[in-house]
């Protein structure tokens, strides 16, 4: 038995629904089209409007936190006072990285200098 | 690739689809002019249009999330039919490993196509359809692009990846694979 013979023509035996195609061109362009919307609303003048705001952003943060810093040491400086040695130790080590050595020679010794 | 609607001019065509500004009527075309060839290729493999249809958007959708790799080396059919028979693939071995397999379910596709409303065929299709439906994966493909689409083995080769004698050999057993099948079924 031949599958080209009239029998077994070459024809094409299944169906679409009405209009099918035509719709289907439709559905797909509309999930493309979606697909390329986010994109667009990324690029552009907002794209460069956000790294400057950023950049903005980031200096402001940037110059508050060395006035702050500026007026902290300021304080350490010439505001505190203190009312023993002792007090003055403890602010020291809670304060500033100080090497050990340095602090066990001090508290060894009486002409440290502090 | 030869078919009578490859008339335009693909280099054009595969400029348009690098412009921002002219990709989405590129597609449109593209769309348009492959659609049924696609829907049918796929259609035969699954034999159901709702799952036809489901598989040929997922292919759209897929080229034209890739686009951009699309580099024009390849014809955009061939390009296209990859994508088609990879969503084809990946969606008969994923209803096969569920076990709701029509080919399981043996002798069943001629009643389901004779009750399908989408379905025009006679009893001898719906028989020639079950017969093709009982051939390998790959042999089914090979059978409907050569013997449906009518495509010559070197753009099958392209598609495929296989060579054009293993494609012949391919061919050559599942025509007689249902040729033998029809016969004892008659």
């Amino acid at each position: 038995m031949r599958i080209e013979n009239n029998k077994y023509r070459k024809s094409n035996p299944f169906g679409t629904p009405e209009g099918y195609f035509e719709e289907l061109h439709n559905k797909v362009m509309e999930q493309v089209l979606q697909q390329q919307q986010p994109k667009q609303k990324n690029s552009g003048i907002w794209k460069k409007r956000i790294i400057e705001y950023a950049a903005v952003a980031i200096f402001i943060v940037a110059a508050g936190i060395s006035l702050f810093n500026y007026t902290t040491d300021k304080s350490h400086t010439y505001t505190a006072t203190y009312e023993s040695e002792e007090q003055l130790i403890e602010d020291f080590i809670d304060n500033y990285p100080i090497d050990e050595y340095i602090l066990y020679s001090y508290l060894t010794s009486t002409d440290t200098g502090f | 690739m030869a078919t009578h609607k490859n008339i335009y001019d693909e280099k054009e065509l595969n400029k348009c689809l690098q412009d921002d500004k002219k990709r989405a009527a590129a597609f449109s075309f593209i769309v348009k002019t492959y659609s049924e060839q696609l829907y049918w290729h796929i259609r035969r493999m699954v034999l159901t249009h709702e799952d036809a249809d489901d598989l040929l958007q997922n292919t759209f959708v897929k080229a034209w999330s890739n686009i951009d790799k699309f580099r024009g080396d390849s014809q955009i059919l061939t390009w296209l039919y990859r994508i088609a028979i990879n969503e084809t693939l990946t969606f008969l071995n994923q209803r096969q490993m569920q076990s709701v397999s029509l080919e399981s379910d043996e002798g069943s596709i001629v009643e389901r196509l004779e009750s399908d409303t989408y379905f025009n065929g006679d009893h001898a299709d719906a028989l020639l359809q079950q017969a093709i439906n009982k051939l390998p994966e790959k042999q089914r493909i090979i059978f409907g692009l050569k013997y449906y689409d009518e495509m010559k083995y070197e753009d099958i080769s392209k598609i495929l990846g296989t060579s054009i004698g293993a494609l012949k050999a391919s061919y050559h057993i599942a025509v007689k694979k249902i040729e033998s099948y029809l016969k004892e079924n008659n």
